[in-house]
């Protein structure tokens, strides 16, 4: 692993030109990051420690009585035998594998179309910012009002090309779900698709000569060389994506409220509405920490992956 | 000859499909701005009029209808506000995390990432009741630190990654030759990292100026946000759909203009960092 | 080193200027009242009145316009946490019981009670009065008030011989015989959540049916409510395919267009059909008051706002004489000529109303026959409508009957009452 000879290179030059307290040695240079750690754990630690407290407890703002009445796991336990939240998290968990699916093989498609200099492609790449810039209630309300099934634009036109579009993409509980997570392909895409646009760049030439006089063709270098070592680039494009999918809120809030049916009520989603609507708090802290639990089980699976490919490299 | 036909072959599939890309990554955006140029009966007509003669109308009625200018202003305070904070933090926390070895280097960046994995709605009461004890509630410092508690952890990483793909014998040459380690840091790896540090710039100044739920509950009546006008334009009685359209293309205008200035760094920027974990 | 300073200079000024409006917050001698509004057509109004009244009196009234949601959970944030944000709410009429029986609200009862007279009591309808009105004890004054009506495409209704429907037989026929040739016979709203849920409660209103029963218990599955529901999704066949995702916007929308014949609405959406610039329906639309089932009393829906003092506001006293004054019959015909609505019996009589809005009429006679209470305004409300907004949504789309949805509706809801 080539990241941490330079801090080793760091530390030792470090001690043969003043030597200092041992215990400030080992500690390196983390006090640079004490400032971040306190100012979080300052302002973060409060909420969280009290969403943790208070998700044993059955406590409802708007009650009058303000009563805080101690609920033990029940809260959880609860949400477990929720079907909403059952079907929530469902939904949450199918959103992010279709959402970043599509949004790895698209950006990676694009990515490649993009790597190479053509005349216009700069531009492409200016103009594929445009979406990551949308402010995320204005984007939902875009699509919403394009997928509309009378005056929607996208909707006119797919009756054009002659596709039945029923009660439109949002009125069918079968497509309702894709729709939303073309919205975030839409608008998300862009940033894997620069991301992977730049490792793609950053990879030597050399590597695919060598290929090349080894008699590989251009799909087997592409499998066998350029996408190995975008991998890591990869991983971190997922985890950015996955934890922002799991949290994601604007587009069901403003577009489908959830509907038709359970069709696409996301856990945040619901969270939302019962923290902020009904004011549940014991129940919205103790969902929302369950989905903080998904997230992290998620985001190690990824960390796993990195670390194979530590190895590997 | 077969090879240049076989690569005109080639670049016909690719600008076709870069086309076919473009339009589906450009399409909502025109409707938008000809949503916004457009009188509201021609907002739905069916079939969709695309060749219009645009007016700016609903621009003039956004002016009126909702405190633009100071919106814009107080849009702009807390997105810098929050972009100098978490810069000022995270970026001295990214190069401290880049160059530790420790296992206390490796599990800090953990717990950094689990606060910004943690869903921000169970913690949004308990921040309100804080800022009000502190006597923050609605004032853009109140909106700022919350923001920043997300977005340090974001600078940080993507800053750790960063430092990690400079090479540390700079550095080092720097300090045989007598500099501290803070002007090591100061002369020779922050210059080096300014793509890095644009695009975390750009990045959390776009979450800050994006960002709805904590401006929703935490800002007062002088520093409401654009995102927050753009609700009152619409009653859900009548969503003013031009009307929507026009504040929304002025909510983007900055950040799209910002991203445009700052896309040679952006690109190169998103790469160095992501690249290290 | 530019970058460092330039940092720095950030930092500066935006403490600086966070730090402004605290120093501006301490006393002043003259109180400047907060006002939060909904942005509802009337919050216009209240923006463009205020200055008259700082003119009247030297109170500065700083109005701020919210959605929906944003201003129902910051009030409750800022009641619960008593920061004293706001002086004036506006309050939608089903958040009465839940604000009045916490106390978030200061009790109006004393003083309309001394000032009666100044007030004009008598002329604000009765039944407006369920406006902030609970339990005996008003905690809010009406400003603004909706009655559900019946709105209609005139023309084509005319021109076609129908007369607007005055019964529920009525209803159906003429909405089957309008569809045709690109024209829908109604529009509904059939979104999950408040949008079908309130839609589908004027439906249950003019079935005979109600949310609770006579003990103030849920009766989601009684005969009249299954039958309502079955109405409203089979309904759905004559309007428009979209209509099981249509929120109030997306309805009027098809209204306005001229592509759904009928709709049950809010009187307050009235201007937009007659405006030109936003409706091709302007000087072909009309409405009237809803049919009603044979047998049953005469029941409108009766919606809107109404406008209360905060408990914790320390100007009560200014709070009021604003109150007062916006409810007042001398800046009534101004109030409402800017985009609020009546409250008041003199309004829908004024002959300069008349003159510019001459639907007041019937307006006026759906408030005489209103029912505030079809939406019933209780604590458990908002639970009440989470469930039917689902239940409903599940019905109208073909994945329940009408019969299973309400019996699993009445089934989550029964625990909210501690059954």
């Amino acid at each position: 692993m080539g990241e941490y000879t330079g801090a080793t290179a760091d530390r030792s030059a470090a001690a043969a030109a003043r030597p200092v307290a041992k215990w400030l040695k080992r500690l390196g240079l983390l006090p640079w990051a004490a400032p971040a750690l306190l100012f979080m754990l300052c302002f973060a630690f409060y909420p969280l420690g009290y969403s943790l407290y208070i998700s044993f407890f059955n406590y409802s703002l708007t009650d009058p009585t303000q009563t805080q009445e101690f609920a033990g796991l029940a809260n959880y336990l609860k949400a477990f035998a929720d079907p909403a939240f059952r079907v929530a998290a469902l939904n949450s968990v199918l959103f992010v594998i279709l959402a970043v699916g599509a949004q790895t093989v698209l950006g990676l498609a694009i990515a490649v179309l993009l790597n190479r200099d053509r005349p216009g492609t700069p531009l492409v790449r200016t103009l594929l910012l445009a979406p990551l810039t949308l402010t995320p209630i204005v984007v939902a309300l875009v699509w919403r009002a394009l997928y509309n099934a009378d005056y929607g634009v996208v909707s006119y036109y797919l009756k054009a090309l002659g596709v039945n579009v029923g009660r439109g993409p949002i009125g069918e509980p079968s497509t309702a779900l894709l729709a939303l997570v073309i919205v975030d392909v839409w608008q998300w895409t862009p940033l894997v698709a620069l991301m992977l646009l730049a490792g793609l760049r950053s990879q030597s030439a050399d590597l695919f000569e060598a290929a090349q006089i080894d008699g590989a063709s251009g799909w087997q270098q592409f499998w066998c060389v350029a996408l190995p070592l975008l991998r890591p680039i990869l991983i971190v494009a997922l985890l950015i994506r996955t934890m922002d999918v799991f949290k994601l809120f604007d587009s069901v809030f403003i577009v489908t409220g959830g509907g038709p049916g359970y069709a696409t009520e996301v856990m945040n989603h619901y969270i939302f509405k019962t923290g902020l609507t009904f004011f549940d708090m014991g129940y919205a802290a103790a969902m929302s920490n369950l989905l903080l639990v998904l997230i992290g089980l998620f985001t190690a699976v990824y960390f796993r992956a990195i670390g194979q490919l530590g190895v590997t490299q | 000859m077969m090879g240049r036909r076989r690569q005109r072959a080639a670049d016909a599939v690719t600008y076709t499909l870069l086309a076919l890309i473009m339009g589906f990554f450009l399409f909502p955006f025109v409707w938008l701005l000809s949503t916004s140029l457009k009188p509201a009966r021609d907002a739905f007509a069916i079939p969709p009029v695309w060749i219009f003669r645009p007016i700016m109308d609903n621009f003039r009625t956004v002016f009126s209808m909702v405190p633009v200018v100071a919106y814009l202003k107080n849009s702009l305070t807390i997105a810098l506000g929050t972009t100098a904070l978490s810069l000022l933090l995270g970026v001295p926390a990214g190069y401290g995390l880049a160059r530790t070895a420790s296992r206390a280097a490796g599990n800090s960046a953990l717990l950094m990432l689990a606060i910004r994995m943690a869903p921000p709605v169970a913690l949004l009461i308990p921040f309100y009741l804080v800022m009000r004890d502190i006597r923050l509630l609605g004032t853009y410092l109140a909106v700022i630190l919350l923001q920043s508690v997300f977005n340090t952890t974001f600078v940080a990483w993507m800053m750790r990654g960063y430092f990690l793909s400079l090479p540390a014998d700079l550095e080092l040459a720097a300090m045989t030759d007598g500099c501290t380690r803070f002007g090591a840091f100061w002369r020779v790896a922050l210059p080096l990292a300014v793509p890095g540090l644009a695009t975390a710039g750009i990045f959390t100044f776009t979450f800050s100026w994006n960002d709805f739920l904590l401006p929703m509950l935490l800002s007062g009546r002088t520093t409401r946000t654009l995102t927050l006008g753009i609700l009152e334009t619409m009653s859900t009685y009548e969503i003013g759909w031009n009307n929507m359209a026009a504040i929304g293309m002025i909510t983007i205008l900055p950040v799209l203009l910002l991203g445009y200035i700052l896309q040679p760094y952006y690109v190169r920027g998103l790469t160095l960092g992501a690249v290290r974990e | 080193m530019t970058v460092w300073r330039a940092t720095w200079l950030i930092l500066v000024v935006f403490l600086v200027v966070a730090l402004l409006p605290l120093s501006s917050s301490v006393a002043q001698p003259r109180p400047t009242l907060n006002l939060v509004s909904m942005s509802d057509r009337f919050s216009g109004a209240l923006t463009r009145m205020a200055p008259d009244f700082e003119r009247e009196t030297g109170i500065k009234v700083n109005v701020t316009i919210q959605s929906y949601g944003e201003l129902y959970s910051r009030a409750i944030a800022d009641f619960v946490g008593r920061t004293g944000g706001a002086d004036l709410y506006t309050v939608d009429i089903v958040w009465t019981g839940e604000w009045g029986e916490n106390g978030y609200l200061a009790d109006l009862t004393p003083m309309i009670q001394r000032d009666r007279a100044a007030i004009a009591y008598d002329d604000v309808f009765p039944a407006v009065w369920k406006l902030g009105g609970w339990q005996g004890k008003q905690y809010a004054f009406p400003l603004a008030a909706y009655a559900g009506v019946l709105a209609y495409n005139k023309k084509v209704l005319t021109d076609m011989g129908i007369k607007p429907p005055r019964s529920v037989p009525e209803f159906a026929t003429a909405i089957q015989k309008l569809t045709g040739d690109g024209r829908y016979g109604i529009v509904m709203n059939g979104a999950r959540g408040a949008p079908c849920a309130q839609d589908w409660m004027y439906h249950m209103l003019i079935q005979g049916g109600s949310i609770l029963d006579k003990d103030g218990l849920p009766a989601l599955n009684s005969t009249a409510n299954v039958r309502a529901l079955t109405f409203f999704a089979d309904m759905f066949k004559y309007a428009p395919p979209g209509a099981t995702s249509y929120a109030w916007g997306d309805r009027e929308l098809a209204f306005r267009s001229g592509t759904a014949m009928m709709q049950i609405a809010w009187s307050t959406g009235v201007r937009a059909h007659r405006d030109p610039a936003m409706s091709k329906v302007a000087t072909i639309s009309d409405i009237t008051t809803l049919p009603q089932a044979a047998g049953a009393p005469t029941r409108y829906p009766l919606g809107g706002w109404s406008i209360g003092i905060n408990r914790d506001s320390p100007n009560k006293q200014a709070a009021w004489e604003f109150i007062k004054w916006i409810t007042s019959q001398r800046v009534r015909r101004e109030f409402v000529r800017l985009g609020g609505e009546p409250i008041r019996r003199s309004e829908v009589s004024d002959p300069t109303l008349l003159a510019e809005f001459p639907w007041f009429a019937m307006v006026g006679k759906s408030f005489e026959n209103a029912d505030g209470d079809f939406r019933p305004r209780i604590r458990q409300y908002p639970r009440i409508q989470d469930i039917l907004g689902l239940e409903v949504n599940l019905a109208i789309t073909g994945q329940k009957s009408p019969k299973a949805a309400l019996d699993d509706a009445q089934a989550k809801a029964m625990p909210l009452f501690g059954r």
